[in-house]
């Protein structure tokens, strides 16, 4: 299930436990209304029926988001070396975390995401950073795609084909306290 | 290699012994555990509830396909930060072969190693975390 379904789902149902949950208290300080209601619409077959058949949809709906706990992440993986004993791969998740690493070196990029590609077993990076004011940013930023493409190749012993900068913000934080 | 085969037996004049699947993937499991640099394995669903209910499984994060005298192998691990990843890798292989092949008869013919994810120690996760934000 993708994370927004995923999400949804817990909304709803979320929703539906408060809503129970009100309801048996509402019951345990005397108000039977609920119950007597309920003997009443089990009366009646189709009722039942219904009954039956939502339940079944809120089993398979629970049991499937309880599966997906304990489901391992599916991720992409790109292979970085072949060996005679076999393929050695990684997920693009754990080179998002190099990378994140990677960027820690240059102090004056504050934030980082970064968003792998990988076509035909080439992996591509853009980074989308913060950066600090004051700073000559092709600099800095050169520094960031050699500490980055140096890193990996260090590390995982993968090289990226093409390492994209995009300067999406300017840190404004240290400039207004200063202000202040 | 025939997937479906689930027990691997050996022909000894006193009699058969048979080696299942999941021996394979323990055996592999504490050899891949005993390599340095790996932080842990990463299981699927099984492992996910075994650990969720507190049972270890030694197999977890491993898949085998095992022949009448071969077997296929593939890791799925979590490495330490700051190991020289492809190194670590072929350690497994490496590792994973030696025990197998030594403790079953067993050829292994290709142990594919599958990185899930980096363990960062806790401080270094804190100023991640901070820098990604």
């Amino acid at each position: 299930m993708s994370s927004f379904k995923t999400r949804f789902t817990m909304g709803i149902l979320s929703l539906g436990y408060i809503l129970i949950s009100i309801l048996f208290i509402c019951i345990a300080l005397g108000w039977f209304a609920p119950i007597d209601y309920f003997d009443f619409f089990l009366i009646d077959l189709n009722n039942r029926w219904i009954l039956g058949l939502v339940s079944f949809f809120v089993f398979i709906l629970t049991f499937t988001l309880f599966l997906s706990c304990f489901k391992a992440k599916t991720d992409k993986l790109a292979n970085i070396h072949q060996t005679a004993l076999g393929q050695i791969d990684i997920t693009l998740s754990a080179l998002q975390s190099l990378i994140l690493k990677a960027a820690q070196k240059t102090p004056e990029v504050k934030e980082v995401k970064p968003i792998l590609k990988l076509t035909e077993n080439k992996l591509s990076v853009l980074l989308k950073v913060k950066v600090n004011p004051d700073i000559n940013i092709p600099q800095i930023t050169a520094e960031l795609q050699h500490a980055v493409k140096d890193y990996l190749a260090q590390t995982a012993g993968t090289s990226l084909q093409d390492t994209k900068i995009q300067v999406t913000q300017i840190n404004m934080d240290s400039q207004i306290s200063h202000i202040e | 290699m025939e997937k479906e085969v689930a027990e691997k037996t050996i022909r000894t004049e006193e009699g058969n012994v048979k080696i299942s699947d999941e021996v394979v993937a323990i055996i592999a499991g504490l050899a891949t555990a005993e390599v340095k640099g790996v932080a842990g394995m990463s299981g699927g669903i099984v492992g996910g509830i075994a650990e969720f209910v507190g049972k270890k499984s030694p197999s977890k994060g491993v898949k085998v396909e095992v022949g009448d005298k071969e077997a296929r192998v593939d890791v799925y691990v979590i490495v330490e930060f700051g190991v020289r990843i492809p190194e670590v890798a072929h350690e497994i292989q490496r590792g994973v072969k030696k025990a197998i092949e030594s403790m079953t008869g067993l050829s292994v013919v290709e142990t594919n190693v599958h990185i899930q994810g980096v363990s960062f120690p806790n401080e270094i996760k804190e100023e991640e975390q901070n820098k990604s934000k």
